[in-house]
């Protein structure tokens, strides 16, 4: 009995905070991007500028189809497609191939969780 | 970079409808009017520099090709009337599909300075930004060249030396330190070919593979980015750079140096390699 109370308040809390997730959405969807219900941004473009060195990728920039530019950090540990170093950006920067973020907005920029091929 | 070939034949189709007459060296230039101009390199500095810059269309797909002559102006931000100019050189990054253009000029002060293409015709682009610094953070022309030891095949497996999956032996028969002490022109290149998956970085050392056999007197050393990356928690991160690319302060990769007889970096190429570059290099 108490286990299935248990279940049946777990199932509540998963549900309130899938719910209030939907407000964790904080960034605003934006035009070129494409947003889940309850998840982060997903934005897809190509980069035009990165900063930082091989050691850290302080931040990198990628250009929207709508011609906007997202200027994104990129939260720590963050590897490119789960495995590459994220200074392989510049091959981006220097190909033109698009790229893939999911980010979320942060405290004071927009952070990159997953960065990856666009394509 | 899908929008390369079309471009191209479009503009192949255009000269042709102009007249088999005109040459396509004289090829005029045009970009549509949203085109963006982006600098690819980072690392520099005052001096003679080489400035990298793609041209884009607004959605990123990257235009230009041989046969798009265009001009780059340099200018610092705060002087634009003293500006300079130079021909951009188309260099293909990966032949036939996209490339971009280099040009090498003189910066007598650090700051931010913009550079402009200067298509032969229609509108120029929007400048873009770029620093100049004080000094050049990997090794500049005419700096002696860090002395780091590297592995070589005489003491370890070529597997545990590269991430090349098809390795050239002559690139690790010496160690970077011995051959910039050698006497002789070393190149060296550092690169991590297994981590490049768009085939950008990868065609700098396969270039320098296909060059290397007409310069038999030559040194050249293959270098790592990363070290240890055949452990089973090994990761691409700031953690794991390999010692010669901390010895050497690479701020990106990759690179190729030449390093002349008497240890000294003669010239350096940031990000990509033309072989007539290379070339050049190695016969002056």
């Amino acid at each position: 009995m108490s286990r299935q109370i248990l279940s049946g308040l777990t199932l509540w809390l998963i549900l309130v905070v899938a719910a209030s997730g939907c407000d964790w959405g904080a960034a605003q969807p934006i035009e070129g991007t494409s947003t889940d219900s309850v998840g982060p941004t997903m934005a897809t473009g190509v980069v035009v500028a990165v900063e930082g060195d091989l050691s850290a990728i302080s931040s990198f920039s990628i250009l929207l189809s709508d011609g906007e530019t997202l200027v994104l950090v990129p939260q720590a540990g963050v590897l490119f497609d789960g495995e590459g170093p994220l200074s392989h950006l510049r091959d981006h920067l220097l190909s033109g191939e698009p790229v893939m973020v999911e980010f979320h907005q942060g405290a004071d920029n927009l952070v990159a969780a997953t960065v990856g091929d666009g394509e | 970079m899908r929008l390369v070939g079309p471009v191209v034949a479009i503009v192949l189709a255009a000269a042709a409808c102009g007249g088999a007459q005109e040459p396509a060296s004289q090829h005029v230039a045009q970009f549509p009017a949203e085109s963006i101009s982006i600098v690819a390199n980072v690392d520099i500095a005052l001096g003679s520099s080489r400035l990298l810059v793609a041209v884009a269309k607004g959605d990123g797909g990257r235009l230009g090709s041989p046969l798009d002559a265009i001009a780059l102006e340099v200018a610092p931000v705060d002087q634009p009337e003293l500006r300079q100019r130079a021909d951009g050189v188309f260099v293909w990054i990966i032949e036939d599909s996209f490339g971009l253009y280099r040009a090498d000029f003189d910066f007598d002060r650090s700051g931010i300075w913009t550079v402009t293409v200067v298509p032969g015709s229609g509108e120029l682009l929007e400048p873009t930004f770029f620093a100049v610094g004080e000094d050049t953070i990997a090794p500049g022309v005419g700096d002696l060249a860090p002395t780091v030891k590297t592995p070589t095949a005489q003491s370890t497996p070529l597997a545990e030396i590269t991430t090349d999956p098809n390795p050239d032996p002559r690139f690790y028969e010496i160690s970077l330190d011995e051959a910039v002490r050698s006497g002789t022109t070393t190149v060296a290149v550092f690169s991590t070919p297994a981590f490049c998956r768009t085939a950008t970085c990868g065609p700098l050392l396969d270039q320098a593979k296909e060059l290397a056999p007409g310069y038999p007197e030559v040194n050249f050393v293959h270098v790592e980015i990363y070290a240890g990356f055949n452990e089973p928690d090994f990761v691409p991160d700031g953690d794991h750079l390999a010692p010669p690319v901390i010895g050497w302060s690479l701020p990106t990769e990759p690179w190729v140096f030449v390093i002349d007889e008497t240890g000294v970096v003669t010239h350096r190429f940031e990000g990509i390699l033309d072989a007539v570059e290379l070339h050049a290099a190695l016969a002056g």
